[in-house]
C-alpha cells in the first residue's frame, strides 16, 4: 500500500511537472532559488522577506534584443540604478539550455563583465524556472510586488525593434505606480525577443 | 495595357549581421540565411497601381516571422522614401505556418520563401514610359537555433521595358495564396463566457492565428487547431479586456487544401450575434 501511494504521488508530481505552466498578473510568483555567475544563490522568496520588490529579465548575451539594452543602449542597467535605492531588486535570469545559444556558465560570465552589469545573472539551465513563469522570449520582464503577486509582464518598452530603446519604458511606468501604491495601469504588454532556448 | 516592369535593383542581400553570437558561431558554409528581390507588375490599367513583390528567399530551416502575434521575433518591415505623389498601401502576407518549440513557444513563421505584395499609386498623368526610382529600407528577422537580423536600402527603379512573365507569375501565385473574407455569416460564432465557439461547414480542419491586436488565448498551442469543422478558444484578460478574436481563420478542406481567411469578432461584451 505504502508503495502504491508513493507511485501515485509521483505520477502526480510528474503530471504537474508536464502541465502548462505560466503566469498571469495577479498570480503568486513562483519561487525559486537559482545560483548567478559569480556562484552566489539568489532565492525569490527570501527578498520578498526583505520586503523588496523584484524585477526578473530573462536574458541571453547573443540575442540581438538583449544587446541592444544592455550593450547598444545602458536601459536595463540605467532602469535598475534608478529604482535600487527604492528597495527593487533586479535579475536577470538565463533559461538556455546548455549547448544552445548564449547559454553556459561561462558565455554567461563573460557577458557579465562586457556588459557592465550591475545585476546578477542566475543560470537556470533546465527551464524549470523560465516554464514556470511561461518566459517565452528575451527580454521577458517580470515584476514581482513585496507581497509576492506578478505585477506585470511583457516588454521593457515600446519598440520592437532591434535598434533603439522605445518611448515608453513599461517596467518604469509599472514600478512607479507600484512603488506609489496604485493599482498597475497596464499590466501586461505583448513582449518581444527572441525566443528562449529552452532544452529540447 | 498591361504590361511589366522590372526593376534594376541592388537585391541579394546577405543577411547575417552577426548580431548573434558573432561570426564564430556561425556554422561553416551558412552564408546567406535570406536573399531579397523585388518585382513589379502594373498598372492594369491607365492611372492604376503598381504591384511590387517582395521576394524573400530562405536557405534551409531558417524562418521569417509573420505579421501576427509571435512569441518571439519581428516580422519584415519595408519602409519607402517615395518621390512626390505617391503613396504606398500595406504590405499584404500569405498564411503563415504554426512552429511550436520548447518552452510552449508558439510563432507563425514562412520558410523556404515569403513574397509579400504592396500597391503603390503614381501620381495623376504618370506615365510608366518617365521611368521613376526611390530607395526602399527592408527590416528582418532571420532564425534557425539563433535569430540573425538583416536589413538593406535598395534603389528600386522603374526603367520603361516590356513583359516580365517570371515576375507576372511569381505576382499571380502570390495574390492567389492571400487570406481572403468569408460570406456574410461566416463563420457561425458565439461566446459561452470567455469561450469563443467557432464553426466552418465542410472544413476537415481549423485553425486561428491572432493577429497582433486580437485577445489573449488561454492556450494558443493546444485550441488554436483542431481536426473537423469546430474550434473552442479560451480567451483570457487581457488589461480586463477578453478577446476581441482578430485574425487569421485557416480551414484545411475536405480534398486536403488550405484557404486562410479574415476573421474580426467582437468579444464576449458585446454579446453573441
Amino acid at each position: 500500500m505504502r508503495h502504491r501511494n508513493a507511485s501515485i504521488i509521483l505520477l502526480v508530481l510528474l503530471l504537474a511537472g508536464t502541465a502548462l505552466a505560466g503566469v498571469v498578473p495577479g498570480d503568486k510568483a513562483p519561487d525559486f532559488t537559482l545560483t548567478d555567475t559569480a556562484g552566489e544563490t539568489h532565492t525569490l522568496s527570501a527578498y520578498l522577506a526583505e520586503g523588496k520588490t523584484v524585477v526578473l529579465e530573462w536574458f541571453n548575451p547573443d540575442c540581438p534584443f538583449i544587446k541592444k539594452h544592455h550593450q547598444d543602449h545602458r536601459t536595463m542597467d540605467e532602469t535598475a540604478a534608478a529604482y535600487k535605492d527604492q528597495g527593487v531588486v533586479w535579475l536577470a535570469i538565463n533559461s538556455g539550455a546548455e549547448g544552445k545559444q548564449g547559454a553556459g556558465l561561462e558565455r554567461n560570465k563573460k557577458a557579465f563583465k562586457d556588459f557592465k552589469m550591475s545585476f546578477p545573472v542566475l543560470l537556470d539551465p533546465d527551464g524549470t524556472v523560465g516554464r514556470a513563469y511561461g518566459a517565452k522570449k528575451t527580454p521577458h520582464m517580470f515584476i514581482v510586488t513585496r507581497e509576492g503577486a506578478v505585477a506585470y509582464m511583457g516588454a521593457i518598452d515600446d519598440d520592437a525593434g532591434v535598434q533603439a530603446p522605445g518611448k515608453t519604458n513599461h517596467v518604469v511606468a509599472a514600478l512607479d505606480e507600484i512603488l506609489g501604491g496604485k493599482p498597475v495601469t497596464v499590466s501586461e504588454t505583448e513582449s518581444y525577443g527572441c525566443s528562449v532556448k529552452y532544452a529540447d | 495595357m498591361k504590361y511589366l516592369i522590372p526593376f534594376t535593383l541592388l537585391a541579394a542581400v546577405a543577411a547575417l549581421i552577426g548580431g548573434c553570437g558573432g561570426s564564430a558561431e556561425q556554422p561553416a558554409g551558412e552564408a546567406r540565411a535570406v536573399t531579397l528581390d523585388a518585382l513589379t507588375a502594373g498598372p492594369a490599367q491607365a492611372g492604376g497601381p503598381v504591384t511590387v513583390a517582395w521576394r524573400f528567399t530562405l536557405a534551409d530551416d531558417w524562418h521569417l516571422y509573420w505579421t501576427g502575434r509571435n512569441d518571439s521575433g519581428y516580422p519584415p518591415s519595408v519602409a519607402l522614401e517615395l518621390p512626390a505623389g505617391w503613396s504606398a498601401g500595406e504590405l499584404h502576407w500569405p498564411p503563415p505556418e504554426r512552429l511550436i518549440m520548447p518552452g510552449d513557444i508558439l510563432d507563425h513563421v514562412y520558410h523556404h520563401e515569403l513574397v509579400l505584395l504592396q500597391e503603390l499609386a503614381p501620381p495623376d498623368g504618370w506615365d510608366p514610359g518617365d521611368g521613376a526610382g526611390f530607395p526602399a529600407t527592408v527590416r528582418w528577422l532571420a532564425c534557425r537555433e539563433m535569430c540573425v537580423p538583416g536589413d538593406t536600402t535598395l534603389t528600386v527603379a522603374f526603367p520603361a521595358a516590356g513583359p516580365d512573365p517570371e515576375s507576372a507569375k511569381v505576382i499571380a501565385a502570390a495574390r492567389k495564396s492571400l487570406p481572403g473574407t468569408l460570406p456574410d455569416g461566416l463563420p457561425v460564432w458565439s461566446w459561452t463566457g470567455d469561450t469563443l465557439h467557432l464553426h466552418l461547414p465542410e472544413s476537415k480542419r481549423l485553425a486561428f492565428y491572432p493577429d497582433r491586436d486580437s485577445g489573449a488565448l488561454v492556450d494558443a498551442i493546444a485550441e488554436g487547431e483542431a481536426e473537423g469543422d469546430r474550434l473552442q478558444l479560451r480567451f483570457r484578460p487581457l488589461n480586463g479586456v477578453v478577446g476581441p478574436a482578430k485574425g487569421l481563420l485557416v480551414q484545411t478542406a475536405a480534398d486536403g487544401t488550405d484557404r486562410a481567411y479574415h476573421v474580426s469578432l467582437p468579444g464576449p461584451a458585446s454579446g453573441s450575434p
